[in-house]
């Protein structure tokens, strides 16, 4: 399977039963759909959670796409979306639970990350995000770590780019006040 | 409101006119600079968490784990379709039983256990062959509402009703109008046979 092979012609192959072209997709693509999950989530195992349940829905899905958009903006978008749904199964679970619910960035026991000082630095962090609205923590997301235009998170969540505008600069207002309070 | 310019200006909600003007405000103005570049240093604490290391081994078994967890789908989903069938097939041989195995009347041994309203019956029916006697029979068949109306008076069923009647009853009786048979009907229960 040669990586200079386009995304089409890979979807093309998996059509035509290759499931070493999905293989290579899921390669490909694998980080993204992680990381993305994991800055949402702030945990380790929801993210893994999270990326199996992508890799179920492009595999049964990948027949059907028609490259409307490109393979990456697709392949985000249900990451996206699946992230989202995630984390309000999550939310219903701790209003319906009797137990309290530790926080969810402290559930960590099975990080992935191996440097303590960069895992104590990204729990940091994550605590921030997760004190934002969803929409807005998704949108700020996507144009700091993937540097995504306005245009292409329109693409990938439907979103106007207005709103999107507006939910990026109360995120990192949010974020400032926040960060100033913790140090 | 130099912070929220700030803001709007690193997310790219300035038009052109406005991020010249704000530019202009930065060079002139250290509070404000201090305050742009305290955001910016912020915002880049997040970017450069972006490059973390971690375990390679998990990337590289998503893969076969998402493979494992395929191939139990596949032989799991077979399952509930056999097991709706098996229960479809269960529901409708138990049905099947209930049917063939529903017991038939019997009749003859329904009239001779109902001997607790023989002896009413009998002297009831003494009573009502005397009354008969004076009716004129008509061309209209009415056993069964004789039949009907005397049963529900002494609780009995209509079959063995028709077991004792038989045996005391003349046959014009079985041949008298409705009218007839409603004043026969009245007749009997002011003679209070019950």
């Amino acid at each position: 399977m040669s990586f200079t092979e386009t995304d089409f012609e890979l979807v093309e192959k998996f059509n035509s039963g290759s499931e070493k072209a999905f293989n290579e997709i899921v390669k490909r693509h694998r980080q993204k759909i992680y990381w993305h999950a994991r800055r949402m989530t702030a945990n380790h195992l929801d993210a893994d959670e999270i990326v199996q349940e992508v890799l179920l829905v492009l595999y049964k899905k990948l027949g059907g796409f028609k490259f409307k958009s490109s393979l990456y903006t697709w392949i985000y978008s249900i990451t996206a979306t699946r992230s989202i749904n995630f984390i309000k199964r999550r939310k219903l679970k701790e209003i319906f639970s009797f137990e309290d619910q530790p926080d969810a960035a402290l559930k960590n026991d099975d990080d992935i990350i191996e440097s303590i000082e960069q895992r104590e630095k990204l729990l940091r962090l994550e605590k921030v995000l997760q004190k934002l609205p969803v929409k807005q923590r998704e949108v700020f997301i996507m144009r700091m770590y993937d540097a995504l235009s306005y245009e292409e998170i329109s693409r990938i969540t439907g979103k106007s780019v207005g709103g999107l505008k507006a939910n990026y600069f109360h995120a990192i207002k949010k974020i400032t006040e926040l960060m100033k309070e913790n140090e | 409101m130099n912070r929220d310019d700030i803001f709007r200006f690193l997310g790219g909600l300035m038009s052109d006119e406005e991020k010249i003007s704000f530019e202009e405000r930065l060079n002139k103005s250290p509070m404000l600079q201090k305050e742009f570049n305290d955001v910016k240093n912020i915002l880049r604490e997040f970017k450069e968490n972006d490059s973390i290391e971690v375990k390679e081994d998990y990337f590289n078994n998503i893969l076969p784990r998402f493979r494992e967890k395929l191939e139990k789908k596949k032989s799991f989903t077979l399952v509930p379709k056999y097991a709706a069938g098996f229960a479809i097939v269960i529901l409708l041989a138990l049905t099947a039983i209930f049917i063939l195995n529903e017991k038939e009347v019997d009749e003859s041994a329904i009239a001779v256990n109902d001997e607790y309203n023989y002896e009413a019956v009998d002297d009831y029916l003494k009573s009502y062959s005397t009354l008969s006697s004076t009716i004129i029979s008509d061309s209209i068949y009415n056993e069964d509402v004789i039949d009907s109306l005397i049963a529900d008076e002494l609780n009995l069923q209509e079959h063995s009703l028709e077991y004792a009647v038989s045996s005391y009853l003349p046959a014009e009786v079985y041949s008298y109008s409705n009218e007839e048979a409603e004043i026969i009907y009245h007749e009997l229960l002011n003679k209070k046979i019950l």
